[in-house]
């Protein structure tokens, strides 16, 4: 006579092993699929081009994009291209980034300049960044400064309101604690509300330079003889599908690039915000 | 004013709270007179919303009073001062220092040498039982760990007065039981005068000398208790009947609290 | 019998009713030469010949031109250097109808110190790559000997170009109305120095399609070539309402848009048909040849007229 329990047992069928709610799945498997994925849509997209289905003005061949690289970075464009278009994002972000670590820090601690600030930036992060290039012109000239204010633009309203909350977001028995230690306020500023707030701020970091990439194309609309951006524009004029794909993809990694950095110096800068033990 | 011996060391003196103002203002403490003692162990209890984290926070002065007064030996609570230690709930630690480095962050604002801050960090780590994680950080440490670390770090510059915001209710029973023990242990060893509040009678029955218990909407002192039991206590001493009787007191008043809270609340809504 | 007559009537509203229900989808930008098109849906004139337009603004002219390549557009206006760039990506699209010449509608303007094209040299001068801008700078450059080489060019947009200008950011600048007129409304130490009007027919516009939507829509074409006609002797005879209707679809007030548009010629069908038998085929030889050499990467080909018109319905109708 069997016993019930072993029915049971051999009757119970294990649930999916990679679809369980929060779990962890293996890394190994993790990191692969992070490649796998865009190997089979590189796959898929030069299958369609191959088979001929899409016109190649339309979509052109993972192929011609490579091609087309290859001939920038053989030319010596693409460096050129790339290195000035990083100068600009990275002085651009920089610009903001000055101002908007200040202004954050404050709004986040003082509701008097929260409340003062508070809603001219809300309402500025809509501005549309394309429409005011003319009034750019006006007000820096067509040099580099005209480019850095369009990048500061784009990325100063965000940065300060995030920046903001991340300050906001700290425990307020940190600030509790400073006191009773007998710390001033300036004391508490930069002594413990700094320090908390720093791996999201440097999060915070991470965030806005992609975004300060997305304006890189805006940027190089005026008096800009080179860079990344400016080449897309002008293949787009000509349609030429497959400079304008390369440019943008060479962004995307460009912006990949930046993220990781920012990521993995983060995690060496504020190693005490792990749990590994 | 000279320091009287019989000049209590904290004076709450028909203190009142109301937070807000106009018809959306909330009377959360409407009376509350109270004098610890030199080096006394009073535990606060009461059911939610009776005052006590508010009173506490009064006493620490992060907050002020908007009727009576609050006296440390004698001069008014004007801010927060070195003369309070204060351990909160959520621990609080600043999470960028390891365990020495909070704990000597609290000495910054006293006079002490080098060499004596070492000594001080190195004992209070002793007396809290962490030796040998100087150097690990609060997220590495379970929460009985870094609720030592915040112990330690409220004690290290001692102050005469240490105000406990129910410390121990994020941990699990037996960590809680241990802490408590070590904390009786320091309160011997280091000589200060201790508010402790929580909600968990037993606890406050079994460090006190004294339980104040509140009552609520808005907050009074019901009743105190003289806790008679002698010292030091043993684990086991929540068994005994003379325990049991305090416990059941005041068990009874809470409970009659909680129930004119909740008919209170069944009468608003209709 | 009576059967008969009501079956055949329903066959003919059926087919007149299909023969107005297909909407031509026509991209344009808010340039002044186009300004027919909009007289013409205003004043019923494509209603009149049978068909009915859906008009669709764009900011870019290459939006447009994905936009016909994919069939989103079944026709779209387009400046005939344009054309002849699409024609060098492989795209089918070709000219039914010359609507406009641009005289001093498209020019080069630089401060009062600059006496001529040829005092350009090494000069910063601003205009849009690829535009009708580019084309007429290196038109003129090549009028006195020079080449785009010789000078320095700040890549912008158009309505940036003139803004350049008169803050003084650049020395000359080359755009088209209504950024011309804007900006030397707004200084008087600018001025104009070469227009389009010293070579006609090298700055045009042209109504476009494939030449499959050509072919398969002829009473379209057709509907769409009278309507123009109309639009424009309308606006000869009514300037102020025309001008109106004109300067409201293209944004401007009323005193900005006189002066801008006088710069350009609108053409009826006669005066069109004239000029393709004149002058025109070698205008676009020449345009290709200067867009071949200021820019072989992506101009290699210089099309034949025939290549990029398709005219045949517009002689027809002369």
């Amino acid at each position: 006579m069997q016993p019930k329990e072993t029915n049971a047992q051999t009757r119970r069928k294990p649930k999916s092993g990679l679809f369980r709610l929060r779990e962890d799945i293996p890394s190994g498997l993790y990191n692969a699929l992070g490649f796998i994925i865009p190997a089979v849509l590189i796959f898929l997209w030069w299958l369609v081009t191959y088979l001929g289905l899409v016109k190649p003005l339309f979509l052109p061949s993972p192929v011609a994009v490579l091609a087309e690289g290859w001939r920038q970075v053989t030319e010596g464009i693409l460096l050129a291209d790339a290195s000035v278009s990083f100068y600009r994002i990275t002085v651009g972000w920089l610009a903001a980034t000055v101002v908007a670590v200040p202004v954050g820090i404050l709004m986040g601690n003082f509701q008097i300049i929260e409340g003062s600030l508070g809603p001219l930036i809300s309402t500025m992060r809509y501005m549309p960044v394309v429409a005011l290039i003319p009034l750019s012109i006006l007000w820096a000239g067509i040099g580099d400064a005209q480019k850095i204010l369009i990048l500061f633009l784009g990325t100063f309203f965000q940065q300060a309101l995030m920046i903001m909350d991340n300050v906001k977001n700290i425990d307020m028995n940190l600030i509790r604690a400073g006191q009773t230690l007998g710390f001033s306020n300036s004391e508490i500023l930069r002594r413990v509300i700094l320090p908390a707030a720093s791996p999201g701020i440097w999060d915070t970091f991470r965030i806005t330079i992609g975004w300060t990439w997305t304006y890189l194309v805006v940027a190089e609309l005026v008096a800009a003889s080179d860079g990344l951006g400016r080449r897309i524009m002008d293949a787009q004029r000509y349609l030429a599908t497959d400079t304008i794909l390369f440019g943008t993809l060479f962004i995307g990694v460009l912006g990949l690039l930046t993220d990781y950095a920012f990521n993995k110096s983060g995690l060496r800068f504020f190693r005490w915000n792990s749990d590994k033990r | 004013m000279t320091k009287n011996a019989t000049m209590p060391r904290i004076k709450v003196d028909a203190v009142g709270k109301i937070f807000g103002r106009g018809p959306q203002a909330v009377q959360a403490i409407k009376r509350i007179d109270l004098d610890v003692h030199e080096n006394e162990f009073v535990s606060i209890v009461g059911t939610s919303g009776c005052g006590k984290s508010t009173l506490l926070n009064m006493i620490g002065g992060l907050d002020e009073p908007t009727s009576g007064d609050i006296l440390i030996d004698g001069t008014p609570v004007d801010g927060p001062g070195r003369n309070r230690g204060f351990v909160f709930q959520s621990y609080s630690l600043f999470e960028w220092m390891t365990v020495q480095g909070n704990i000597r962050f609290a000495l910054e604002k006293s006079n002490f040498g080098k060499a004596e801050k070492d000594e001080l960090v190195a004992h209070f780590v002793q007396a809290v039982g962490l030796s040998g994680f100087e150097n690990a950080y609060p997220k590495q440490l379970s929460g009985g760990m870094r609720q030592r670390v915040a112990i330690a770090r409220a004690l290290v510059y001692k102050p005469s007065i240490l105000l406990m915001d129910e410390p121990f209710g994020a941990l699990d029973a037996q960590t809680r039981g241990m802490m408590q023990e070590l904390l009786l242990k320091i309160w011997e060893d280091h000589k200060v005068t201790v508010l402790f509040v929580t909600h968990d009678v037993d606890e406050a029955i079994f460090l006190a000398d004294r339980v104040i218990v509140l009552c609520s909407s808005p907050g009074l002192v019901k009743r105190t208790v003289d806790i008679e039991l002698e010292r030091p206590r043993a684990f086991d001493i929540v068994t005994t009947a003379k325990f049991g009787e305090y416990k059941r007191d005041i068990m009874a008043d809470i409970r009659e609290e909680t129930l004119k809270v909740m008919a209170m609340e069944k009468h608003n809504e209709s | 019998m009576f059967k008969k007559c009501s079956l055949a009537a329903l066959a003919l509203v059926a087919s007149a009713a299909t023969a107005m229900a297909d909407e031509i989808k026509l991209g344009l930008q808010p340039w002044l030469g186009y300004g027919p098109l909009w007289v013409a849906e205003q004043k019923g004139f494509f209603a009149d010949h049978g068909i009915e337009v859906d008009l669709t603004t764009f900011s870019w002219d290459q939006d447009m031109t994905a936009a016909l390549a994919s069939g989103n557009l079944d026709v779209i206006a387009a400046a005939t250097n344009g054309v002849i760039a699409s024609y060098n990506v492989g795209l089918d699209q070709k000219g039914f109808l010359i609507m406009d010449l641009s005289f001093e509608a498209d020019a080069i303007m630089a401060g009062n110190d600059i006496a001529s094209v040829a005092d350009l040299k090494g000069k910063d001068i601003a205009f849009e790559s690829g535009s009708t801008s580019d084309l007429l700078l290196n038109y003129a450059l090549r009028q006195n000997g020079m080449s785009i080489a010789d000078v320095n060019h700040i890549p912008m947009g158009a309505s940036e170009a003139g803004l350049a200008l008169i803050s003084g950011r650049v020395e000359a600048a080359v755009t088209y109305e209504p950024y011309i007129s804007g900006a030397l409304a707004q200084s008087d130490e600018n001025r104009v120095l070469f227009t389009a009007a010293e070579k006609p027919g090298l700055i045009s516009d042209m109504l476009t399609s494939s030449s499959t939507w050509i072919n398969a829509h002829p009473d379209d074409v057709r509907g769409l070539i009278l309507a123009w006609d109309d639009a424009v002797k309308f606006i000869r005879e009514n300037p102020d309402e025309g001008g109106a209707i004109i300067a409201e679809a293209v944004g401007s007030s009323m005193e900005e848009f006189t002066p801008a548009f006088e710069g350009v010629r609108l053409y009826t069908i006669s005066e069109m048909a004239q000029f393709l038998g004149g002058d025109f085929q070698a205008t676009i030889q020449e345009i290709g040849e200067i867009m071949a050499e200021t820019n072989p990467e992506h101009i290699k080909q210089v099309p034949a007229a025939d290549e990029i018109l398709a005219v045949d319905a517009l002689m027809s109708m002369q």
